[in-house]
């Protein structure tokens, strides 16, 4: 076949090729010819970050050069970027994050020209500092420019005059998505109907200053809200009468729900708004407590489920996971806490035989008894245990991503991934690529490690030690990546260290700390182990309900009720949550419910 | 419903309707021409890679058919590729080649997809010259230019 037919030389074909290629080997492939250059050479430059080292940046004249081939930019500052600024004209994403960088009105003057110059931006994203905020007439711009507009994300800024607002609600009069996360406003929107026909999906993340009721208004102004992500400031109660009379009726498309209660809702609250949803198909509860009422409203929408995430809500006790397994038919999505092997083993077969992503907190309390007590307890149990969970797995087809341990958590004994523990019964998720046993204690041989490279031929990750052994850990990692090409990945050892994560220290908040999903949480101490470990030999022995699920204290706490005013108090609980106490600037006509 | 195709050196296949649909571009012939017994010719594709192409749309005639994104996806995945695929991928350069032409000049996006990202499969992790090699590529840069290159690209390579 002669070259000039080869597909290598044709620019369509490469271009396609390089929509596959991570951002090394695009490098790469740009200095392999003249022909190559041309055409990865817009492929590598398409999402571009400028950021403070102007050590790390490109020369003035290289990035003038490919200004116009940028499609997706992050600007972490704005000066001395001029002639750069004016050649961009081909962004679809934009996002601005800083704070002082931003703080000069000429500044804002440069963005606004920016965004008038960009047609075609799809989303645009801001995270500031609590103490700038975009001036109206840059938020005017946006809708006014940009007919594209998909998205707008903004965290952490500051409005502090109506005309700002009104501007800002101009944007979501356009959107399709908005996302608001921790936002201040020092003064209350101005009462007046807007109307968000377009809008699909809305977050609400706290917004400091703006009262539960004003919030419930803007929910109802949206009739084609499809997913609400809603999370309220501690100790802010949710006005639930309002949220059930009047969002059902307002948003009857409303079929995806994500609730923050940050802990401090009354558990009432949030079964009540589930009780007044219709059908929903993926929800998600982060920081509730989920009691036996709570549950129970959930079971309301088993069957519409499509995505349920309980993850980091706290009180589930196994016995809920395993209903949610047995019971959610068209589950492709779920992420749960605390299941017991046992409860696996003596439950119905799982309904939701379609999971694509399973994320639970898989325990062996016999293994950890076994520990516990320092040899072979009942040790002929363990391995019938082990494959009958095995079994259960095997029968998820779909599966693309399996994690079974416990992610903020020291190692606790789990799922074993050993031959002779059924591993082999997993030949049947093809389609698994990523696989995480982070929080969980393995012992793994090359026997095993070979099974896994040989089998799951789509296995592209494995996170977490695969053995307590360091030595061996390491020989399997080496292993899985030069035979097979599957990476290990581990979180970092001194993490398990440190009482409180720390986020990377040093740098600016990235993109991910800003609006990555998870807040901060905590992690265990040694002590925190012992405590848990005891609770995990007691239920053995337990025969009332409600010991099992504790994942720490804090959680004991919230369920003695009386304990919990002093947990609060002691200042104990601020560790969970470390965002300074928020100043609530109150509303001139608050409507508190 | 019978569809017969013509390979470049003449040889005739005979497939399903709803099989050789998988081809916009043989979807749209057949629209066109309508309700017909004459045989699709098939100039570009040789009848080895027509047979290929025809062993994947036989097993893939039940996949519901893609959608075209309209969102540009940052960086899509490379390793989710199906066991059967990967195994029907397992040919020799120039069959891969072959394959990757016929299916953009088919239009069976799927196929493509495979091919494509088998290619990528390739490139990932090699140096340029290793590149170069593999698939026959003569460098053609000046040392200075090549030396403008690295520096235009410092920024992006992994530290």
């Amino acid at each position: 076949m002669a070259d000039h037919t080869s597909p290598m030389n044709m620019p369509e074909i490469l271009l396609y090729v390089a929509a596959f290629l991570a951002q090394q080997d695009l490098v790469t492939c740009t200095s392999v010819s003249r022909q190559w250059y041309q055409a990865f050479t817009p492929c590598l430059w398409k999402k571009f970050q400028v950021s403070d080292d102007t050590l790390l940046r490109p020369t003035p004249d290289i990035l003038c050069k490919h200004a116009p081939q940028i499609r997706n930019l992050t600007l972490r500052t704005i000066t001395d970027l001029d002639p750069f600024l004016e050649r961009l004209t081909n962004l679809q994403t934009l996002i601005i994050i800083g704070g002082n960088q931003f703080a000069k009105p000429e500044s804002w003057l440069q963005l606004t020209a920016l965004v008038q110059r960009n047609p075609r931006i799809e989303w645009i994203a801001l995270g500031m500092n609590r103490e700038i905020g975009p001036p109206a007439s840059f938020l005017r711009a946006i809708p006014a420019s940009c007919p594209n507009l998909r998205r707008y994300e903004s965290s952490l800024c500051l409005y502090e005059d109506p005309d700002q607002i009104d501007a800002l609600l101009g944007i979501f009069s356009r959107a399709k998505e908005v996302w608001t996360r921790y936002e201040s406003f020092a003064v209350s929107p101005v009462v007046r109907t807007y109307h968000f026909p377009n809008l699909v999906e809305l977050a609400l993340k706290d917004p400091r200053g703006l009262s539960t009721s004003r919030q419930v208004d803007i929910i109802c102004m949206c009739p084609n809200l499809q997913l609400l992500k809603w999370a309220v400031g501690r100790d802010t109660p949710i006005p639930v009468q309002e949220f059930c009379e009047r969002v059902p009726q307002a948003c009857p498309k409303l079929k995806h729900f994500h609730m923050d209660g940050s802990a401090t809702l009354p558990r009432e609250s949030v079964g009540y708004v589930l009780d007044a949803l219709k059908d929903l198909e993926s929800l998600m509860l982060f920081g509730c407590a989920i009691g036996e009422s709570l549950f129970r409203s959930m079971t309301r929408h088993f069957l519409s489920l499509t995505s349920l995430d309980v993850m980091d809500s706290f009180q589930t006790k196994s016995s809920m996971a395993q209903r949610i397994l047995e019971n959610c038919p068209n589950l492709t999505h779920v992420s749960l806490a605390l299941l017991c092997m046992q409860d696996v083993v003596n439950g119905r077969p799982w309904q939701a035989t379609r999971l694509q992503h399973l994320q639970v907190d898989l325990v062996s309390l016999e293994g950890a008894c076994r520990m516990a007590a320092g040899g072979n307890k009942d040790s002929r149990m363990i391995p019938l245990q082990q494959m009958r969970v095995f079994e259960q797995l095997s029968k998820l087809p779909d599966l693309r991503h399996l994690a079974i341990g416990h992610l903020k958590t020291i190692r606790r004994p789990s799922l074993e991934f050993r031959v002779e523990h059924g591993l082999t019964l997993l030949k049947s998720l093809t389609r698994l690529t990523h696989l995480s046993l982070e929080g969980t204690v393995q012992d793994m041989t090359e026997e095993d490690a070979d099974w896994l490279g040989q089998n799951l031929r789509n296995l592209d990750t494995v996170e977490g030690r695969l053995c307590s052994t360091v030595a061996v850990h390491e020989a399997l990692r080496r292993r899985l990546l030069k035979e097979y090409r599957v990476e290990v990945l581990e979180r970092d050892y001194e993490m398990e260290e440190l009482s409180i994560p720390s986020g990377r220290s040093g740098q600016d908040p990235s993109l991910e700390e800003l609006y990555g999903g998870k807040d901060e949480e905590e992690e265990y101490s040694d002590d925190d182990y012992e405590y848990v470990m005891e609770e995990q030999i007691e239920y053995e022995q337990a025969t009332e309900p409600g010991v099992l699920g504790y994942q720490n204290e804090y959680e004991y706490a919230v369920q003695e009720g009386e304990d919990s005013q002093e947990f609060q108090q002691s200042g104990e609980h601020q560790e969970f949550y470390p965002h300074p106490e928020p100043e609530i600037i109150e509303d001139s006509a608050a409507r508190q419910s | 419903m019978p569809v017969t195709l013509t390979s470049l050196d003449d040889v005739k296949f005979t497939v399903d309707k709803e099989v050789a649909e998988r081809s916009i571009l043989i979807k749209n012939m057949i629209e066109d021409v309508g309700e017909s017994d004459s045989p699709i010719p098939l100039p570009n594709v040789s009848s080895a890679v027509l047979k290929k192409v025809i062993e994947y749309c036989e097993h893939h005639r039940n996949d519901p058919v893609q959608v075209q994104d309209e969102t540009d996806d940052p960086r899509k995945r490379s390793n989710d590729i199906e066991e059967w695929d990967m195994k029907f991928m397992t040919v020799d350069q120039e069959m891969l080649f072959e394959i990757i032409l016929a299916a953009n000049y088919l239009d069976i996006k799927p196929l493509l997809d495979v091919g494509c990202k088998t290619v990528a499969n390739i490139i990932k992790g090699k140096t340029p010259e290793e590149i170069r090699k593999v698939f026959n590529i003569v460098n053609d840069f000046t040392p200075e230019e090549e030396a403008q290159i690295k520096k235009e690209n410092e920024w992006a390579e992994d530290r």
